[in-house]
């Protein structure tokens, strides 16, 4: 299999791009703070709601903003890595998402987008067994005769 | 000095600049990057990697501030402190790059 490193050059160029263009909303355990990350986790809009000023608890805020930033930049992480493995991985196949206008990537929550899709004759992966594995099997060292017997569940006599 | 022998030395040469590359890129990610926010309202802190790890506000300044106003000087200061803690990181590689004549 040869790797087409001009394709995946473009490719990673336009899921930058893309990546850019996303919005992931995250927010605080009280809902307080709202923060939102491009795909790339940079930090473009922070919210706080009117009512925290004059709470109770004015010290939840820095606390707050926090949690909100680091959900949102989670959410980001999470399609971001998926949407790299599904370049880099052949088994799975990356399409860039059709262009959209600013309205339509605000507000999108946790998963903005849909997961890469798998490509359909692609098989599970399996492990390659290691060198030591392939050792033990080596047929030097099998019996034979006692593999069959205990197959069947019997003794030798 | 025979082929064989200088590409001994190339490889040892590059082993030792990508050490001091990652052994510059680790201290700098390690250092932290204080942004402090205008009218002693209070702080952000990010990892030299640009993670943010603290957000500090002044209880009382903050009642001066309308809670569009706050969310602005946060989300200003929580930008500056990521852009300089990029820029330290980037700084400290390219030094490191420039002393061992990496390109």
């Amino acid at each position: 299999m040869s790797l087409n490193v001009a394709r995946l050059r473009q490719q990673a160029g336009e899921l930058d791009a893309e990546l850019e263009q996303a919005r992931f909303t995250g927010r605080s355990a009280d809902g307080v703070v709202s923060a939102v990350v491009s795909g790339q986790g940079k930090l473009v809009d922070l919210k706080i709601a009117d009512h925290v000023i004059r709470s109770s608890h004015p010290q939840r805020l820095g606390p707050a903003v926090l949690e909100a930033v680091s959900a949102a930049r989670r959410a980001a992480a999470q399609v971001g890595v998926a949407k790299v493995r599904a370049v880099v991985d052949k088994d799975q196949e990356w399409m860039p998402e059709p262009a959209r206008g600013p309205a339509a990537t605000q507000g999108n929550d946790v998963a903005p987008s849909p997961a890469p899709r798998a490509a359909p004759a692609a098989e599970p992966r399996v492990a390659r067994p290691d060198a030591a594995e392939v050792e033990e099997e080596s047929f030097d060292q099998l019996d034979f005769l006692d593999a069959d017997l205990e197959d069947e569940g019997r003794d030798r006599w | 000095m025979s082929y064989q022998d200088e590409l001994y030395h190339l490889a040892r040469e590059i082993d030792v600049t990508v050490a001091a590359v990652e052994q510059a890129a680790a201290g700098a990610a390690r250092d932290r990057v204080t942004w402090t926010l205008p009218g002693e309202l209070g702080s952000v802190t990010v990892t030299g990697a640009g993670e943010l790890v603290d957000v500090s506000v002044d209880v009382a300044a903050m009642k001066d501030y309308s809670a569009a106003s706050l969310s602005r000087q946060l989300l200003l200061g929580i930008q500056r402190a990521e852009e300089t803690a990029v820029q330290r990181y980037d700084a400290a590689i390219a030094a490191v790059r420039d002393e061992e004549r990496l390109v």
